[in-house]
């Protein structure tokens, strides 16, 4: 950059100087706004994205008993029957289900050894003795001495022996982990008895394909679900979530449009001050760069920190809020995990959302300007 | 070195406001006047009878409603807007309203002619103190333009006008609110202006304009046009 082209920001920066008061309020607006979107996009992108990584590592196929009145126990030698499938490559039992404790309902996964190595779960996490459990950050320990009621078909008193760390991934949230023996008698499962069957599939692009033959496989009617079924139930489920919060873009457009009419508005009152400065020698051309200058000063900062804003919202430790508003979550949230894949468009979007038409205001109320005639300008501005 | 000029030719105007209301006499009507460079022209007339008018168009503020004006022979109030805003960097006016901005500094309201320019805030800064110290204004360089005295504010806008050293000057009532001194010491810069070649055109009502400025020519403004004063 030139002296003279640094040297004309400079004066640009003057010229908001002496207004602090209008000039802080658009930057203020500026960062509302721009939070205020990210963080709602954030948020709903991060869900999905931690979701689809977590059913990625998740089975091909879950196979459950179904019946008239509901759900039912598979047996252990129910598994036998799906590897008899061609293409089914493993067959593995899972004990799980949701019980409640005395402030809200979590999800029993029972967890040994292999379990917890299949689950990848930090070392430090041990797999849970008799009578213990494993909470995850979102289950809310009401008893002051580490104690947790759970009350599913039968009632259990267990002892928490370990928590999630809290950058443990979303599916850990709501859990608590559980000795087979326990969680079969929390869920009122015989020593036989598992919760449903995880199939893994040759080719998992072809798992709905093996549907039909799995049916056929067992004697009693089941519901199979595949990635993809779940996939899209998730989808659904943040997308009812995310249409609420996109109500807020209407509010957030309006404000835009009202923040842009100010800015135009204080334009227009500035023609006096833009006439003089014509007669003085500045050309229509300097007095578009003078105020595009101007408004890049205050859109950009405002914008970027309304975006780092955004970011500290949805990842950092003070994230709890957004997802109360927007997720309705009422104990800390889980940590989500950035993805630059994801967040870099999202950024770019948003920024370009609010940065375009706030310019584009100031750069038409500015050509109005630039091309008037200097004495048209000191009498109309009075 | 031929010298520079503004011509007037058959150059009339009036605000088309004033027209549509069924004004019978344009403002200025039929002008015809050369204000050759190296000289003071002064242009005198009562109150009201257009003088500012005129000094805007010369100044490239207003267009003409009829005929043209020529800057150096060439036309420029004909030319399109931006070659015209260009062109208007040679000119330094003094408006009789002084048009400070009272939220600047004395020195950031002299320098504003020298933004758009080449130049660095250093080199502007030495320009606009040297103007400055020129009126004995140097002491309020600082200062909020607001604040000043209705003389002061006079001076820094006369530094204004000439800070860029101008091809073109026209200040209008440029002495209006000074004590004898000052108005002397004004029009010693403005003499200066005219010895290095510029055109000036001083529009003053002033009857006792000789004692601060030697005119070079004297045109009197009457129902709209412009005779040698007698």
């Amino acid at each position: 950059m030139t002296s003279n082209g640094l040297a004309r920001i400079l004066w640009a920066a003057r010229e908001l100087r002496a207004h602090p008061g209008s000039t802080l309020a658009v930057m203020a607006a500026l960062v509302l706004l721009t939070a205020l979107l990210a963080g709602g996009l954030l948020l709903s992108q991060a869900l999905t994205a931690t979701t689809a990584r977590l059913l990625d590592q998740g089975p091909d196929l879950v196979v459950r008993r179904v019946s008239p009145v509901g759900w039912q126990p598979v047996q252990v030698q129910d598994a036998a029957l799906a590897l008899a499938v061609p293409g089914i490559t493993a067959a593995r039992l899972r004990i799980w289900g949701t019980v409640k404790t005395p402030d809200q309902t979590v999800t029993v996964v029972a967890a040994d050894d292999a379990a917890m190595r299949r689950m990848a779960l930090p070392q430090t996490l041990h797999p849970p003795a008799p009578g213990e459990t494993i909470a995850g950050q979102g289950v809310i320990l009401s008893e002051t001495d580490g104690r947790l009621a759970l009350q599913g078909a039968t009632a259990l008193m267990t002892r928490v022996a370990q928590r999630f760390p809290s950058n443990s991934d979303l599916a850990t949230y709501d859990v608590v982990m559980l000795h087979p023996r326990d969680a079969r008698t929390l869920l009122g499962l015989a020593p036989v008895q598992a919760s449903d069957l995880a199939l893994s599939v040759f080719h998992p692009e072809e798992a709905a394909a093996l549907m039909p033959d799995l049916i056929r496989a067992f004697p009693w009617p089941v519901h199979i679900t595949t990635r993809l079924d779940t996939r899209k139930a998730y989808a659904a489920a943040f997308g009812r979530r995310g249409g609420l919060g996109s109500l807020l873009y209407l509010p957030a457009a309006l404000a835009l449009v009202l923040l842009a009419a100010a800015v135009i508005r204080q334009q227009m009152g500035d023609r006096a001050r833009m006439g003089l400065l014509k007669a003085l020698g500045w050309t229509g051309r300097d007095i578009l760069a003078l105020q595009m200058a101007k408004a890049l000063l205050v859109s950009l900062p405002a914008v970027a920190a309304g975006l780092v804003t955004a970011y500290g919202l949805v990842y950092g430790p003070t994230q709890s809020w957004v997802g109360r508003l927007l997720l309705g979550w009422q104990t800390t949230p889980p940590r989500l995990q950035l993805d630059a894949g994801y967040a870099a468009p999202i950024f770019l979007e948003v920024g370009g959302m609010l940065l375009v038409p706030f310019l584009a205001a100031v750069l038409a109320a500015s050509l109005g300007l630039a091309s008037s005639d200097p004495q048209d300008l000191l009498n109309r501005g009075g | 070195m031929l010298a520079i000029s503004l011509e007037c030719r058959q150059m009339a105007f009036d605000y088309p406001n004033l027209r549509s209301r069924g004004a019978a006499v344009p403002i200025l009507g039929e002008i015809d006047a050369v204000f050759p460079g190296r000289r003071i022209t002064l242009v005198s007339g009562r109150s009201g009878v257009g003088k500012s008018t005129l000094l805007h168009l010369l100044a490239g503020l207003l267009r003409p409603t009829q005929g043209e004006i020529r800057a150096d022979g060439q036309p420029v109030s004909r030319w399109l807007t931006a070659h015209r805003d260009r062109w208007r960097r040679q000119v330094g006016i003094l408006f009789q309203q002084d048009h400070l901005i009272g939220h600047l500094t004395v020195l950031e309201n002299v320098i504003l002619p020298l933004i758009p320019r080449n130049g660095d805030l250093r080199q502007w800064r030495t320009q606009g103190m040297e103007m400055l110290a020129r009126l004995k204004l140097d002491e309020l360089a600082g200062q909020p333009a607001a604040f000043l005295s209705g003389g002061q504010r006079q001076r820094v806008a006369a530094a204004r006008a000439l800070v860029g050293a101008p091809d073109y000057i026209v200040a209008d009532e440029p002495v209006a609110h000074q004590d004898c001194e000052n108005a002397r010491g004004l029009g010693g810069l403005l003499r200066q202006a005219a010895d290095r070649g510029a055109v000036v055109v001083v529009a003053a009502h002033d009857r006792h304009v000789d004692e601060w400025l030697a005119v070079d020519g004297h045109l009197h403004l009457e129902h709209g046009t412009l005779h040698p004063a007698s």
